[in-house]
């Protein structure tokens, strides 16, 4: 197993979540904290080495060829004036470059001119940084009337909008990048091109659609996301996300937008030569299609019929399907989607736009005939593509009929009660009339203490929880209602629940079974131990639950390892372009519903305008839809990257947020106008494909660590890892 | 239980020496999930809106946790791996400062599982009394039942009985686990 030194300083957050990434891949990892130019010293003694080191000596030299690799993750801004690194690069840079010496992987090294301790070599390539000097000693991509793109909003950081050209590989990805920065700020290196050849190698470079238009380097130099100068790498910043105190990302993973850019750890071990033991599947889920969406103020083109509207959305939501299918299949990704489940057994009219209505409900004029008719059969062509493709398709468990505060959900009432339907199909154990408790009983008895030849009268309720059996004794509250008041969060109302979706997707020619293992609740509520008791015995391995703070949401402490009799706790990450809105544009749209408010894509109004020129001038959406639109896929290639890596988790997003209020022609259609480099945008951008091809750009470049996957992958490396 | 062999690399000219006596060294990785399910502590009764007797001195003939006042009935049996019972639950507040106190009674039975005696006097051995603090609060409570000697009782059936100090009304719940 390889195994590599991370070297970090005490500001340096993001380290411990680096090496829950190098666990998962199987990659062994020692942490050294460099205390001062002449002190580091290691988290953990390993074998001869109990004490600080001077990083200058040989004793270091030594212990450094131990390793495959040495990571180092710098915390300092390019103002600072520090020489805790100074070693390194006048040393070990300079002197260590023997093949037994380890490549050395720079994170955000800050080659700044504050730095009077450092003596690099002539024939170094990257200029030193002068914060006071940005043109001619850096990189900065923003346009004039940009803000800071390292400015935050309500904690977010998505607003670099880095597109970067790897040179080996001569491919394009999306990722926030950022050697250089400080305060709001964050620039590239510049490097010198006549100081570029043999050892001294240019590796990624700035390739953004808009390029042409961006500040230019001076004559002679270029801009750098990442250069090689012998065995020493240099690779943009790991903190990149001001969430924690003091401005860096620490081990918080809890609230808010988070995310540092894993493609660099990841690009660095590949520089490296560290080959993982394992890879990490990405895991995309999907909720609610094929439903389609109700907006307030349009329709997708203004002035129709909402049966046309209905039409246009599930035209568009079939033509995404068939999409996904095709990305998916040929890479082995199983997309794991939740359609509204459960319906079947609830009124038409309330639940009429979840899955089963949706294509059986009749009664309902407007969609009985005409292009609502032809609506509904478009429908139906959606559920023989999901029939006809279980291998890029699974489903899970995805009910919000039952009743909640808010829109819906599984189990947010607790142990509260609360009005519970339940299914009436013949030959199932919970269907209605059969009886069925209502809430657990007062004598519950472990069956081990009950007499050998015990056996249950028809009041009696035999349950199971891990290993043990449990008696409900003589409970009498029972009801053959396919209706009825029942108390929440406890086993019986699970088996109600889940036993009346399992139908459901039985009927639908949909199964959900133990192949899959998984489910993904609605609003991502966990429900309790009487439901994962009922996970359990149908035998499922994990369920979805977020990552925010609402009760039944994600229970408390590391969801890596959190398991409830092996039961695992999958959090995941939605990336919903816009929340039942929008888009970036629409012409019958308020600026309100568009996607820059949705993520902070930006500052004040440096995009949509002054005068709200987004709304009103072609011209002004084209130059400014492409920065937008960078911004979007470099912050949400990191997130997905960040849950699947750090936390082995999935991502989740709604269909018909991308696809709804697309107009039918552009759907699916190419973001850019133009030349690449000088390109404008097209008024085109379906945010769910475009950020699977960009995931899918970064998934080809880094192959031996990332693959696309089912969650049966993913449950398997979780249970691996531990 | 995640663990990672110390030898792992180069050759290991001893291994086919390892036995049980004399394994290879390995040491705990991520040692915080080491499961948990095996501690030896079983759940055995849930119970909930007792009503306990009212009374003054032990007798099978109370109520017991599963509501049951039938004294010839255990509350449990098979079970003779109980090293000690743990009790714990809540009860409700009452006009008057009441206590709650739980017998324990035993008795052993044959290899059919018939009662060694079930007529007639010494039907069960009460092992101990356990009371609670006299209280007008509602509260979470917990005693622990076992012998005076502190050694396992090993006998095959238990009637767990409860009552209460005064007459006033007290609705308890409770969770009856054992230790193996």
């Amino acid at each position: 197993m390889p195994k590599v030194l991370l070297i970090t300083t005490l500001e340096a957050g993001t380290t411990f979540q680096i090496r829950a990434i190098l666990n998962a891949l199987g990659i062994e990892s020692d942490v050294m904290y460099a205390v001062s130019s002449t002190s580091y010293r290691l988290l953990q003694p390993v074998s001869d080495i109990t004490s600080a080191l001077d990083p200058a000596t040989t004793t270091m030299r030594n212990l450094l060829r131990r390793y495959q690799a040495v990571l180092i993750n710098v915390a300092h801004d390019a103002n600072a004036n520090f020489t805790v690194y100074d070693p390194v690069l006048n040393v070990w840079m300079q002197s260590w470059n023997a093949p037994e010496d380890p490549p050395v992987i720079h994170f955000g090294q800050n080659l700044n001119t504050a730095r009077t301790g450092l003596n690099l070599p002539a024939d170094f390539p990257i200029v030193r940084a002068n914060t006071a000097d940005v043109p001619n000693t850096m990189w900065r991509w923003r346009y004039s009337w940009e803000t800071p793109v390292r400015q935050g909003i309500v904690g977010r950081q998505n607003r670099f909008g880095t597109v970067v050209a790897l040179t080996r590989e001569n491919r394009t990805v999306y990722t926030r990048s950022a050697p250089l920065w400080w305060g709001t700020e964050a620039a590239a290196y510049l490097v010198d091109l006549a100081r570029l050849g043999g050892q001294r190698e240019l590796l990624a470079e700035p390739d953004f659609p808009d390029q042409a238009r961006l500040p230019q380097p001076p004559s002679g130099y270029g801009a750098a996301f990442a250069v090689r100068y012998r065995n020493h790498y240099f690779l943009p910043s790991l903190h990149a996300v001001p969430v924690a105190p003091a401005g860096r990302m620490s081990n918080v993973p809890f609230s808010g937008a988070f995310a540092f850019p894993v493609f660099w750890l990841l690009y660095g071990l590949k520089l490296a030569g560290i080959q993982g033991a394992r890879r990490i599947p990405l895991v995309l889920e999907l909720d609610h299609t094929p439903e389609t969406a109700s907006f307030p103020r349009n329709n997708i083109i203004p002035g129709q019929s909402s049966t046309i509207r209905y039409l246009q959305q599930v035209q568009n939501i079939y033509a995404l399907t068939e999409w996904l299918v095709s990305f998916a299949k040929p890479r082995g990704l199983q997309i794991v989607l939740g359609s509204r489940s459960g319906a079947r057994y609830r009124d038409y009219a309330t639940f009429n736009n979840h899955f089963w209505w949706m294509l059986y409900g009749t009664g309902d004029a407007p969609f009985d005939a005409g292009d609502g008719a032809a609506g509904r059969a478009v429908v139906h062509q959606v559920l023989k593509l999901y029939q006809a493709n279980p291998d890029a398709i699974a489903f899970g468990v995805h009910d919000h009929t039952i009743p909640t505060d808010g829109a819906g959900g599984f189990n947010n009432t607790r142990w509260g009660t609360i009005q519970i339907h339940r299914h009436s199909d013949a030959g199932y154990r919970f269907a209605a009339p059969n009886p069925v408790p209502t809430r657990s009983g007062d004598r519950i008895v472990n069956r081990k203490v009950l007499p050998r030849d015990f056996t249950p009268g028809p009041n009696d309720w035999e349950f199971t929880r891990g290993r043990e059996r449990f008696i409900d004794l003589n409970n009498t509250n029972t009801s053959t209602a396919a209706v009825y008041d029942g108390r929440d969060g406890t086993y019986w109302a699970a088996q109600v629940f889940l036993e009346r979706n399992l139908v459901e997707h039985q009927l639908l020619g949909l199964p959900i079974d133990g192949y899959v293992g998984y489910t993904n609740h609605a609003r991502n509520w966990h429900g309790g131990e009487g439901y994962w008791d009922v996970w359990l015995e149908h035998g499922f391995r994990g369920f979805r639950t977020d990552t925010g703070n609402r009760h039944h949401a994600h229970p408390s402490g590391n969801p890596n390892r959190l398991r409830y009799r092996g039961l695992q706790f999958v959090p995941t990450l939605g990336f919903d372009f816009c929340q039942y809105s929008t888009g970036f544009y629409h012409s019958a749209a308020s600026y309100g519903d568009t996607a820059f408010g949705q993520w902070g894509l930006e500052i004040g109004t440096e995009l949509r305008g002054a005068n709200n020129e987004w709304m009103t001038d072609s011209m002004w959406r084209r130059e400014k839809g492409v920065v937008a639109i960078r911004r979007y896929l470099s912050a949400f290639v990191d997130y997905c990257l960040w849950i699947a890596c750090v936390r082995q988790g999935t991502f989740y997003g709604h269909p018909v947020e991308s696809a709804a209020w697309i107009e039918p022609s552009r759907l699916l259609q190419s973001p850019w106008d133009g030349i690449w480099g000088n390109a404008y945008w097209s008024h085109s951008f379906t945010p769910l494909s475009e950020l699977l091809m960009a995931l899918d750009g970064v998934v080809q470049v880094l192959g031996d660590y990332l693959k696309w996957g089912t969650i049966g992958e993913l449950l398997d490396l979780r249970e691996a890892v531990g | 239980m995640p663990i990672r062999f110390l030898r792992k690399e180069g050759s290991i000219p001893w291994l086919t020496s390892v036995s049980r006596d004399n394994p290879l060294p390995v040491r705990l990785y991520n040692p915080d999930t080491i499961p948990t399910e095996n501690v030896a502590i079983d759940t055995l009764v849930y119970g909930a809106n007792l009503n306990p007797t009212q009374a003054a001195s032990a007798s099978p003939s109370n109520t017991d946790l599963l509501a049951n006042t039938d004294p010839e009935t255990p509350t449990i049996v098979r079970a003779e791996a109980y090293r000690r019972f743990l009790l714990t639950g809540w009860r409700s507040s009452t006009s008057n400062s009441t206590s709650l106190t739980i017998d324990l009674y035993a008795r052993s039975s044959d290899p059919n599982g018939a009662p060694l005696h079930t007529s007639g006097t010494g039907v069960w051995f009460l092992i101990g009394s356990f009371a609670t603090t006299a209280t007008t609060s509602a509260e979470y409570f917990r005693l622990v039942l076992e012998p005076a000697d502190g050694k396992p009782p090993g006998f095959d059936q238990y009637r767990v009985c409860i009552r209460k100090s005064t007459a006033d009304t007290i609705t308890v719940n409770l969770v009856l686990r054992g230790e193996r």
